[in-house]
């Protein structure tokens, strides 16, 4: 995003809606810093701007992956959707993505509100990579992973992003296995990262992943998402 | 919108937070859902929700008014609207499971809470998805009661520094906490953040 200096009458509104806090008082006028701003487009969204001095500004790659995970506007090609993920245990009682015996897991890196170099991410992916997971293909940051090694494109390391998601699934029994992966290579980050586990309902237990992790003291939130069983056809 | 379950709060704030999520599963039941999708809307509004959107074009308060959303409706997309109380989450749920539309439907929420909802309309929960929290470098973060409120938009719009202005203003008695919810709730994009949730966090946040 960009500021059209010309216009802008310094009255300072749109700078507590950034957030990224780009946006900067300079003298009489408020500029964006360009290297902290994620083109999330709130700024202009919000339209708080009394003469209408935000502009977005032409994105070329590498600069354009950080309005790819950062504004929600955008319609990822991989999934047809807006945001960041998939359609993760949301349409799981028609897709049976997640099967009974895995527990699905997804990363977010940066989440909640300090945003993330893509660098903070590959440190996961690699780590991730080396473990052996199966980056999900469906998510739309997948097909920037290198499948082996984790690594991203060079170009895109130093890219901010608002947040961008890692999603696979492992075996319900490597479940505490791999979050200690995370764990570890997780207190390397300069930055935070929203963890999350998806599983199906159990025949026996309705939660089976719960109780391994209640077993192992793994904490976790008491709220959660839960899909309800409404889709036809139903996958059983 | 995907990460409504890393709401954060005390179980009395989050027990009056319910998210409902209806969508079809694109290209496997997303042909013809448009009319399915406006059914919901209807069953949704129709339960005074204190947010209500879309994934792909906006919120009542994005866009400046429920009717709005309605308009901007189309085929294989996400609706969705947020509810004060289980009362209203098990009406909202008899009207969709009556409405047999075929679309998927989650809930974000307390975990007991949306159980217990679903026992009473007769739904069997299928899958489920849990938050483990926070990991990282967590001394970047703000105080609780900012992560609280930040927490409620789950694309990260809603920014820690416009949560810190609208209290400052609510303090200095400028602002009225329902006025500052609802300006909190305009850069969530697609509608899930809860406004009046929100009014009261401000509120404790101001005294």
């Amino acid at each position: 995003m960009k500021i059209d200096q010309e216009k802008c009458v310094g009255c300072g509104s749109c700078l507590p809606y950034c957030p990224a806090n780009a946006i900067k008082m300079a003298e009489a006028t408020a500029c964006i810093e360009l290297d902290e701003c994620v083109e999330c487009g709130v700024c202009r969204r919000v339209a708080v701007c009394p003469v209408d001095a935000i502009e977005q500004q032409p994105l070329e790659w590498p600069r354009a992956v950080r309005a790819i995970y950062s504004d929600p506007l955008n319609i990822h090609k991989e999934t047809g959707l807006a945001g960041r993920g998939t359609e993760e245990i949301k349409t799981n009682d028609v897709t049976g993505r997640f099967k009974r015996g895995f527990v699905g897991i997804a990363l977010e890196i940066g989440r909640p509100g300090i945003g993330a170099r893509l660098r903070e991410l590959e440190k996961l992916s690699m780590a991730l990579a080396r473990y052996g997971v199966e980056f999900e293909p469906k998510n739309p940051l997948t097909n920037l992973i290198n499948p082996v090694t984790g690594e991203l494109p060079p170009e895109i390391r130093d890219e901010k992003v608002l947040s961008a998601i890692i999603e696979f699934a492992v075996p319900e029994s490597e479940l505490l296995a791999v979050l200690e992966v995370v764990r570890k290579t997780g207190a390397t980050l300069e930055t935070v990262f929203s963890v999350d586990v998806a599983c199906r309902a159990g025949l026996e237990v309705r939660w089976p992943m719960l109780a391994t992790l209640r077993e192992a003291k793994t904490y976790f939130r008491p709220n959660a998402k839960i899909n309800v069983g409404l889709g036809r056809p139903l996958v059983e | 919108m995907t990460h409504t379950l890393h709401r954060q709060g005390s179980l009395e704030s989050l027990g009056q937070d319910f998210v409902v999520f209806a969508m079809p599963s694109s290209g496997l039941t997303s042909a013809g859902s448009k009319p399915k999708l406006d059914k919901v809307f209807e069953i949704l509004a129709r339960h005074n929700p204190v947010n209500i959107g879309d994934s792909k074009g906006g919120s009542r308060f994005s866009l400046g008014g429920a009717d709005k959303v309605k308009e901007i409706i189309v085929e294989n997309e996400l609706v969705h609207g947020v509810f004060r109380s289980r009362e209203q989450l098990i009406a909202v749920l008899k009207d969709l499971k009556e409405a047999d539309l075929g679309l998927c439907v989650t809930v974000s929420g307390l975990m007991h809470n949306v159980e217990e909802c679903c026992d009473q309309v007769g739904l069997t929960p299928h899958t489920i998805v849990n938050s483990l929290g926070i990991w990282g470098k967590t001394e970047l973060l703000p105080d609780k009661k900012v992560q609280e409120v930040a927490t409620m938009c789950g694309h990260g719009l809603v920014s820690f520094n416009l949560i810190l202005a609208l209290a400052g203003q609510v303090k200095r008695k400028e602002l009225s906490p329902e006025k500052a919810g609802e300006l909190l709730a305009k850069p969530c994009i697609c509608g899930v953040f809860n406004p009046v949730r929100a009014a009261e966090l401000i509120q404790e946040f101001a005294d």
